[in-house]
């Protein structure tokens, strides 16, 4: 009963977000990774806008996902009726963890902010993920070259969110940001919401937390159902993003990247 | 987590977060292999995760992380000491339901002019239970008498401020985490709760926010179309009732009810909705909608308390803007009053260069444009607001009186 309540609260939460983002900025869209987590915040959007997400969607496709993500973007495009950007980034084959995000993924985004006249990009981050990210703000400027900074943030005091800045370029909104991965995959349970296929376990593994194919690696797991997640996470003793080679570096290396403008 | 930097609220938190399992395993030891270059592991790492912050030993930004203990989740948010970050503990803070004040034992620290600013604050803003950990009883050899001594400088100050926020002090040591969890053994004259179970036992009995109030009370967030996005803040709203629009004093009809895109009988705050009114005078975004025969306190001139986050002057305070939840409004104030915070005295005679962080300051306000405005000890949502500076930082905040 507690932890139903809880989503309750969550999603109230992030329905005032997301809807003060759209009362508030001119040209807003949101990133959409087929993550569970930008998916979640999706299925929120629907909810909060009466079935229909009324900004775009962005996928960057960087041309090394999973087939499966591939196939999973798809259908649910038309299921939901979103609005879809792709937009391709330029992919090294060497590169990985820090240089590849910071060089591809972010480069695409910015081109793409640039052109669309973007003023926010909806990110489906929250502060259980990385310490760095514990310290984000509802409402998170970047400046002109991108960079977020976060030595000096505006307050947000009473629901007041900042939302014009001197010398910024857009601003990152954050509906999911109290959230943890456990609600996250009550919240899948509980609204039915579509999942990428890859987080559950087949012969043993399972993603855990999605990258591309080059920086992502699955976890052992026999969790081949939601609940058999839900259950997995309860006793779990390594952190989410552990499958992921870019946090294998200096713990730090979120600052940089996200500083550098990496959602 | 209020008080005055140096005085153990990360390493209080970091500990906390470890101890009780809240964070896992591999993280801390990825905190633990970052921090190789010749510096002890301090549990306060784990919320001052900037590089900045570990290297000068000091937290920049609130921090928030969520703690699991006897099966409750408790959000903590860590806040800054340092003056010139005021802030960022106001963003820490605005969210509270419960102060956790650490205030160090050790000799030379004690209850600081910080410590005062914290704690008066944060009952402005309407957080009026106070959990306060007396901190650092290792190095003054677990003395009863250390503790009593910072207990009666709190409670002093809070008589002499004219200030009554609920109290309860456990003597603790973070870093050894004594009186936090269990019971320690090295201060056996202590005979109440360990920290936690006192924490968990004061949220229970603190809800000033979501006081009940049977007044109905809905914010207009956007319009679309011919229909509206809402918030009912307070009470319950019906479709089909009859409601009065703020500011205008407009009667209409509320119907076409929805939650997500099914039609609703009613909805109870707090809860995000959708509704369309049946008039040609056009609602906006920063109205509120109240039931029949109710209506706001004021429109547009009204007494507040303010607080300013830094030295601010006469002129630049003229030119600010006051943001009702997130409706910006230009508005004159003048100043009625002033009170030394740290002095905990009335001021009488003021030199006319500024206001600085020590002040309370009562003020009378005279909006530009109307607004509904409640008290905030009534309709806490609709009866505070931020003080934001011309080019738009928070420069203050403020509740109506």
């Amino acid at each position: 009963m507690a932890a139903e309540n809880n989503l309750k609260e969550l999603e109230e939460k992030s329905i005032f977000i997301l809807r003060e983002a759209n009362a508030k900025f001119k040209h807003i869209a949101a990133l959409w990774s087929m993550g569970k987590d930008s998916t979640t915040m999706l299925a929120v959007a629907r909810k909060a806008f009466m079935g229909k997400i009324p900004f775009p969607v962005i996928y960057i496709d960087n041309g090394i996902d999973f087939p499966e993500s591939y196939e999973f973007m798809e259908e649910m495009a038309k299921k939901w009726k979103l609005d879809l950007i792709i937009t391709k980034s330029d992919i090294k084959s060497e590169l990985s963890g820090f240089s590849c995000c910071g060089a591809n993924k972010t480069n695409a985004l910015k081109k793409l902010i640039k052109e669309n006249k973007f003023d926010a990009i909806i990110a489906s981050i929250r502060r259980d993920e990385h310490s760095i990210r514990a310290k984000e703000r509802y409402f998170s400027p970047r400046n002109s070259s991108f960079k977020w900074n976060y030595k000096n943030q505006p307050a947000e005091v009473w629901g007041n969110y900042a939302s014009k800045i001197d010398g910024g370029s857009h601003f990152r909104v954050h509906p999911l940001l109290d959230w943890t991965e456990l609600d996250i995959w009550r919240y899948i349970k509980k609204e039915g919401v579509p999942i990428n296929p890859l987080y559950l376990a087949r012969d043993g593994y399972r993603y855990r937390s999605l990258g591309c194919t080059h920086c992502t690696i699955p976890i052992k797991s026999n969790a081949s159902s939601i609940d058999g997640i839900i259950r997995e996470l309860k006793t779990t003793k390594t952190e989410e993003r552990s499958g992921r080679s870019q946090d294998k570096e200096k713990a730090y290396i979120m600052e940089k990247l996200r500083s550098l403008g990496y959602m | 987590m209020l008080g005055e930097k140096d005085h153990g609220k990360s390493t209080l938190l970091g500990n906390l977060l470890i101890k009780t399992g809240s964070i896992k395993r591999s993280r801390i030891n990825s905190i633990y292999s970052s921090n190789v270059d010749g510096k002890r592991f301090e549990p306060g790492y784990i919320l001052d995760s900037f590089k900045e912050e570990q290297d000068r030993g000091m937290t920049i930004d609130q921090t928030s992380a969520e703690i699991v203990y006897k099966n409750k989740r408790l959000h903590m948010t860590d806040v800054p000491g340092h003056l010139e970050l005021l802030k960022n503990m106001l963003t820490g803070a605005s969210n509270a339901s419960l102060g956790l004040l650490v205030v160090s034992a050790k000799r030379g620290e004690g209850f600081t002019n910080q410590s005062k600013r914290h704690l008066y604050i944060s009952n402005l803003m309407g957080i009026d239970s106070m959990l306060v950990a007396i901190n650092k009883m290792d190095t003054v050899g677990f003395s009863e008498k250390a503790f009593v001594d910072a207990r009666k400088s709190i409670t002093d100050y809070c008589r002499a401020a004219n200030i009554k926020p609920k109290l309860a002090f456990v003597p603790i040591s973070a870093y050894n985490m004594e009186n936090v969890i269990e019971l320690s053994k090295k201060m056996q004259w202590y005979n109440n709760k360990p920290l936690m179970d006192m924490l968990l036992e004061m949220l229970g009995h603190n809800n000033m926010l979501i006081a009940a109030q049977n007044g109905l009370r809905i914010l207009v967030q956007d319009r679309i179309g011919d229909a509206f996005f809402g918030q009912v803040l307070y009470g319950r709203v019906k479709n089909g009732c009859n409601i009065v629009l703020h500011p205008g004093s407009k009667k209409m009809r509320l119907f076409n009810l929805k939650k997500f895109s099914r039609v609703i009988r009613s909805s109870a705050a707090p809860s995000n909705i959708y509704f369309k009114l049946d008039s040609d005078f056009k609602a906006s975004r920063g109205d509120i909608l109240y039931g029949v025969g109710e209506h706001p306190n004021a429109e547009t001139n009204f007494n507040a308390k303010i607080f300013l986050i830094k030295n601010i002057s006469l002129s630049e305070l003229s030119e600010s803007k006051i943001s009702f939840n997130g409706n910006y409004i230009n508005a004159a104030m003048r100043i009625a009053g002033l009170f030394d915070i740290t002095k905990a005295v009335k001021i009488t005679k003021r030199k006319n260069t500024g206001i600085t962080p020590n002040y309370s300051i009562d003020v009378a306000v005279k909006l530009a444009k109307k607004c509904a405005v409640e008290h905030f000890s009534k309709y806490p949502l609709l009866g505070r607001f931020g003080i934001y500076s011309k080019s738009g930082i928070l420069i203050g905040i403020g509740i109506v009186k």
